[in-house]
């Protein structure tokens, strides 16, 4: 009674932090239980890197190499337009994803924060579905709202009488890779919303209640309390969200297969095409040490200016 | 505190290791544990044990198949429950590999392990030619020719450049050609005559779009339709020559017949020919369109035919003609080409037994195309063809009345020039991409393609 009165917290809790604290103090016991993680990590991430750079020095169709050609293939990769249109579709949906799915998903965190406990246990569990549901389930039913004759979207046109917007979305090359993200977006927008209602959680109710005192309405509160305290949700979100668009394949190769002449094709794709079905796994390969790459500069990038410094009020 | 941490630790790592040892498996343990996972084995029936004084161990052998599409899986169906039945002395386990593209990625990977199976399907020229170069491939010939297995073809198939037999089938790609079919009461109803030229397919298409029918339906998913038959009968409709000058390397994409080609599909596409969502509906969606008498027209090859064969109302015309001096009833192109069928890997244990199940395969393919599909094939199975649906009969006549029977194409592509032509036929098929376009775009891949299979 006399320890929990002290400090807080019953005796028996204290304990258990005592023992934690110097069990964590324990370097070889850290490395034990981090060990199975970086050695799977090692053998299923890391080594398969090491004959994907072998392989994109040789000339290999896949079946057998033909010899080592130096650096030919990294250089036909940054001679090769499609390699760069590829990625300036990677590039177009991660800016949707930061300017459409990410304020969305947040705005939806804000919507679902204040609504009543009945609703919120509704809304946190249906809108988790889709980013538990198999791509092929998601990208099918995704075809059929872009279907041009009997579809969801050129149905719903016709009927607010913007017949003249109706349009085969994923054949068109004006909008098939627009249309391909937008499904892609829709499968993660309630996932990356509940991530941003959990760290919503996560802020002191104090800090409201004291700038509802100094006259703060709910915008001010949300921008000048709410953001800057999401600031690590916000980071991995924005790590997670940009990588995640970037490797962007599964919903690419089921609804366009990368078309219409590659207006869809993103850089995961291309390196899938120029590998499997152009029988090229050198170029194949060497795109996929370049895109590592890529990614690798993009997380420095967000490490180093998002979030560096952790905010306290 | 810390000598628990220890101890805890060292058996952690102990428990890894041992988890780690029991995951894996030696060379032999984990072949045969594939053979068990697998749930498409075949098992032997043990009738011989009491006949046999020594108990004789079954052959294991492995077969992978393609099984994308309903024939294929449909064969694959017929290996599965006949091979125990009439291969006793065998245990062949059947690997249904998938579609095109799923197939050709687990070939390689086993060929990357080098664990090529002992019979496997070898799909085209790109895929086979480079495993033949390596030395995978069994030469067939000294096998086929000494067992008379190669008398049952008629005409016999041509062998390899190297003049060696590496695969055999069915010989049912050689009378798989591309037909425009057509619901005859479709064309009646809108006074429609079937079209003989280009510019009468035209105006008959425009009559059907404006009378909400879709005018042609195919597939083209990919690029498929314009890789497999609309660009090659296009050319062939002007100047067949042309497609066997580009197989020579004689002439190349920038022959004007070519252009002009590929501008015909655009003008087809921006006419509305085709189905709407043509480039990424699936191969069900547009023979559906068809069936269900929502389109006028069906471009397919006949293995489609026999499926069509019983509706009455269901005939073919042939393709358009540009060339008035082209008969293109007597001018076909056909689905056959080198290097398409079962292949035997050379690294087989079981070479001779392996051979005998490539040839079983082979005509067990050809019964059913025989028989269930009243489909012929040059291989002979002994099957007479009698009271033939008249879709099938009038296909058979037209083929047996061809003067001119052209190949596919594709077989003289290498793998990235077949990418690279599926990937620009889309773009034309979306009509925003002209012949000329194409011809300037395609011409480096197509001299990439050329000096790669001359090497």
């Amino acid at each position: 009674m006399q320890a929990y009165i002290r400090t807080g917290m019953p005796s028996g809790k204290q304990e258990v932090i005592k023992l934690m604290k110097s069990f964590l103090g324990n370097k070889i016991a850290i490395f034990v239980f981090v060990f199975p993680m970086l050695f799977l990590f090692s053998i299923f991430v890391i080594f398969p890197i090491i004959p994907s750079i072998t392989i994109s020095l040789q000339d290999n169709n896949g079946f057998t190499s033909r010899g080592y050609v130096g650096l030919a293939n990294y250089l036909d990769i940054l001679k090769d337009n499609d390699f760069w249109h590829s990625n300036f579709n990677n590039i177009k949906i991660i800016l949707m994803e930061l300017f459409v799915g990410l304020p969305v998903s947040f705005i939806l965190a804000l919507l679902l924060d204040a609504q009543l406990p009945g609703i919120k246990r509704f809304f946190k569990m249906s809108s988790f579905m889709p980013a538990v549901l198999s791509v092929t389930v998601i990208s099918q039913m995704w075809i059929g709202i872009y279907e041009p004759q009997w579809g969801l979207l050129n149905s719903l046109l016709k009927a607010v009488g913007l017949g003249s917007l109706t349009r085969e979305w994923l054949s068109d090359e004006s909008t098939a890779l627009v249309s391909v993200a937008v499904a892609f977006l829709w499968q993660f927008i309630g996932f990356n919303m509940l991530l941003f209602y959990t760290g919503l959680k996560s802020i002191p109710k104090t800090y409201y209640e004291a700038s509802l005192i100094d006259g703060a309405n709910y915008l001010q509160s949300t921008i000048k309390i709410t953001i800057p305290l999401l600031q690590e949700i916000t980071k991995f979100l924005l790590l997670i969200s940009i990588l995640g668009s970037m490797a962007q394949f599964a919903h690419v190769r089921i609804m366009t297969g990368g078309g219409p002449g590659g207006a869809s094709t993103t850089v995961v794709y291309y390196l899938y095409n120029q590998a499997f079905t152009a029988s090229d796994f050198g170029k194949g390969s060497a795109i996929s040490v370049l895109f590592v790459i890529e990614c690798l500069i993009i997380t420095f990038i967000i490490n180093q200016t998002v979030a560096k410094e952790k905010i306290q009020y | 505190m810390k000598k628990p941490v220890r101890i805890l630790s060292v058996v952690l790592v102990f428990s890894i290791l041992i988890l780690f040892t029991a995951c894996g498996n030696s060379a032999n343990s984990t072949k045969s544990g594939n053979t068990a996972s697998t749930a498409s084995t075949v098992a032997q029936k043990d009738t011989s044990v009491e006949q046999s004084a020594e108990k004789k161990e079954p052959v294991k052998l492995k077969i992978l198949v393609m099984s994308g599409d309903e024939s294929r899986k449909a064969i694959a169906d017929k290996f599965e429950a006949n091979l125990a039945k009439d291969l006793p002395d065998f245990t062949v386990e059947v690997e249904r590999g998938g579609g095109t593209d799923d197939y050709n990625n687990k070939l390689k990977t086993y060929n990357a392990v080098g664990e090529l199976p002992d019979v496997f399907w070898a799909n085209t020229v790109p895929n086979t030619a480079p495993l033949i170069k390596a030395g995978m491939v069994l030469d067939l010939t000294p096998y086929v020719t000494k067992d008379g297995f190669l008398d049952k073809y008629s005409p016999k198939p041509e062998p390899w450049t190297d003049g060696k037999y590496y695969v055999m089938n069915a010989g049912s790609d050689e009378y798989f050609v591309p037909r425009l079919f057509y619901r005859k009461s479709i064309f009646d109803q809108y006074k429609v005559a079937v079209p003989k030229t280009f510019d009468e397919f035209m105006a008959a298409a425009k009559t059907f779009k404006s009378n909400g029918v879709v005018p042609l339906a195919t597939f083209a998913k990919d690029g498929w339709g314009f890789a497999t038959y609309l660009f090659q009968n296009m050319v062939m409709s002007d100047n067949p020559q042309v497609i066997k000058d580009l197989i020579s390397n004689k002439t190349d994409f920038s022959n004007q017949v070519c252009i002009d080609a590929v501008n015909r599909i655009q003008k087809m596409a921006n006419a509305g020919v085709f189905q709407p969502g043509l480039l990424t509906g699936e191969y069900g969606v547009s023979s559906d369109l068809f069936i269900q008498k929502k389109a006028a027209m069906y471009g397919m090859f006949t293995w489609a035919a026999p499926a069509l064969a019983a509706d009455a109302d269901v005939d073919f015309m042939p393709f358009p003609q540009i060339n008035p001096q082209i008969d293109r009833e007597k001018l076909i192109q056909i689905w056959g080409g080198p290097l398409n069928g079962y292949a035997s890997s050379a690294k087989s244990k079981n070479v001779d037994a392996a051979v005998k199940l490539l040839e079983y395969v082979v005509n067990t393919e050809g019964l059913y195309w025989n028989v269930d599909q009243k489909t012929p094939t040059t291989y002979s199975t002994g099957t007479k063809f009698e009271g033939l649906p008249a879709l099938m009969q009038k296909h058979l006549d037209n083929y047996a009345a061809a003067d001119k029977v052209i190949t596919l194409i594709n077989y003289a592509f290498s793998a990235k020039m077949n990418t690279e032509f599926n990937t620009l036929g889309q773009k034309v098929l979306s009509g925003k991409y002209s012949g000329e376009e194409f011809a300037k775009d395609i011409a480096p891949t197509w001299a990439d393609s050329l000096k790669e299979l001359n090497q």
